[in-house]
């Protein structure tokens, strides 16, 4: 059985490796990581606010198009592996592992400059810790993508379509949602819908935990104040929900192509 | 040993095996013939377990165990399969792919450079597969299909992307895997090529075996065969 994990772990690896996407992402990382670190200082540049764009921006996007070419890639083998390994559950765990891990190594190359330049290096494993748990949900969304659509390039469309819209869309939605009358009257929906979105909890408990924004817990409503006192761990625990879940779900699918 | 106990499938809604029913000779080379549709992939797939049947069940027997009882296997285990045209990740190079599957059979990294020069892939063992032909992708199936160690094998068109000389060394390979004591069905067209060459041979109609041909003139056999059923359907048309 060992044998089994230890030969998917090492196949994973050279595929990474090999991936134009985990290459592409850590040359992006190493500029933008350059340029903080050569960038002139200024007033209020904390790592939180340095790293943000890698967070909202550029790891949801590559977390989701990562996991559909970990799993694109394995199609033209898939009637191979599949006489060999029954079942996906051990294959989709092997790659949401180690994508989401090389990813969120990968991240440090911006996430560390950003660190470095501001001297706050405290910061360090809570900015990486939240940078891991979301390229962790992103890469499961983009296993279960790449199983739900054969076709590559749709498959690939998709992904991007998702990550715009977790970006934008669900944002807009919850700031046109909180003009309803019915949720004013019901904050603490308005608040789990935040506190569920895994780019948008990321970003509020960046902002007013770790970057230290004032708030005082005793004025918010009870879920909120709950929250903002423990981001990290409602993001862990975020996270592994939705991993869970769409690993969950990607390993129901039907195992072989025709 | 393997046994197809009275196996049936539908796919989208029509039956595709029905009633398949086969006992191949253990540790002989069987050929498994028919038209486009007969069900011949279908039924190596399903002994593969990527397809589950609606009915029927597949057993795979020890040839020891057999003499104590015939223990019987989950159905996935002591079956290798080898696809028609099988095909890789892209980005993998040919030693990786190729360590993949010694690593998963168990075997020494030692085998998978072994299997390489045994299918002339030396000169391209850092190559990645997207990179090879048919044929080259096809001696790379059959390397990783050597690596195992079980007992039943299952080719679907192994011969058909291979030259002469590479048809050629696939029948004497494999004629040494049956004499080693191994189980080996092959699904093909290529009827002619495996004259005297292999130790049985099937024919599959309408997703059942419906007879065994003379394994000394498979491709004559087949033809009267086939005007036989051409001329039944036009009386039954007419």
């Amino acid at each position: 059985m060992n044998r089994v994990w230890a030969a998917l772990s090492l196949r994973e690896l050279s595929t990474i490796v090999a991936s134009r996407v985990i290459w592409v992402f850590g040359v992006a990382c190493l500029c933008f990581g350059a340029l903080i670190a050569l960038g002139s200082s200024g007033e209020g540049t904390t790592a939180v606010w340095l790293s943000l764009p890698l967070v909202l921006y550029a790891l949801p996007l590559i977390g989701l198009l990562a996991g559909v070419a970990a799993v694109q890639g394995d199609a033209p083998e898939e009637l191979l592996i599949a006489s060999r390994i029954s079942g996906m559950g051990r294959r989709l765990v092997v790659k949401w592992a180690l994508w989401s891990l090389l990813l969120g190594g990968v991240a440090l190359l911006w996430i560390l400059p950003a660190v470095i330049r501001s001297e706050q290096w405290s910061m360090l494993p809570r900015l990486w810790g939240y940078a891991q748990a979301e390229a962790a949900v992103f890469v499961a969304w983009g296993l279960l993508i790449g199983r739900l659509i054969r076709d590559s390039v749709a498959a690939n469309l998709i992904a991007l379509l998702l990550g715009f819209f977790t970006l934008v869309g669900a944002g807009i939605l919850a700031w046109l949602a909180a003009r309803l009358p019915i949720v004013q009257a019901h904050p603490s929906l308005w608040t789990l819908s935040l506190m569920a979105h895994p780019v948008e909890a990321l970003r509020v408990g960046l902002l007013f935990s770790i970057d230290g924004l004032p708030f005082d817990p005793g004025r918010l409503p009870g879920l909120a104040a709950w929250w903002l006192q423990r981001p990290g761990i409602w993001y862990g625990l975020l996270s592994v929900f939705w991993s869970g879940l769409a690993l969950l779900l990607s390993s129901r699918l039907r195992a072989t192509p025709d | 040993m393997i046994i197809f106990e009275n196996i049936h499938l539908r796919l989208g809604g029509q039956p595709v095996l029905r009633g398949f029913d086969w006992q191949p000779e253990a540790a002989q080379l069987s050929l498994l013939v028919g038209a486009n549709g007969a069900g011949k992939s279908s039924a190596l797939k399903v002994a593969a377990g990527l397809w589950r049947p609606d009915s029927g069940r597949i057993r795979i027997l020890d040839t020891e165990g057999a003499k104590e009882g015939a223990k019987e296997h989950e159905q996935t285990a002591g079956v290798a399969y080898l696809p028609q045209a099988p095909a890789f990740h892209p980005r993998l190079r040919v030693r990786e792919l190729l360590r993949f599957y010694a690593r998963l059979e168990g075997q020494r990294l030692v085998e998978a450079d072994l299997a390489l020069e045994r299918f002339g892939l030396e000169s391209h063992l850092r190559h990645r597969s997207a990179a090879l032909s048919g044929g080259l992708r096809q001696r790379l199936g059959l390397a990783v299909l050597s690596l195992t160690s079980n007992p039943v094998w299952m080719l679907d068109e192994p011969g058909l992307s291979l030259d002469p000389f590479w048809r050629r060394r696939l029948q004497e390979w494999l004629r040494e895997v049956c004499a080693e004591g191994r189980t080996v069905l092959v699904a093909t067209h290529l009827l002619a090529e495996w004259n005297n060459r292999a130790d049985a041979c099937y024919l599959c109609e309408r997703g059942r075996i419906v007879s065994q041909l003379d394994v000394t003139q498979m491709q004559d056999e087949l033809f009267v065969l086939e005007d036989g059923a051409a001329t039944a359907q036009e009386e039954a048309s007419g």
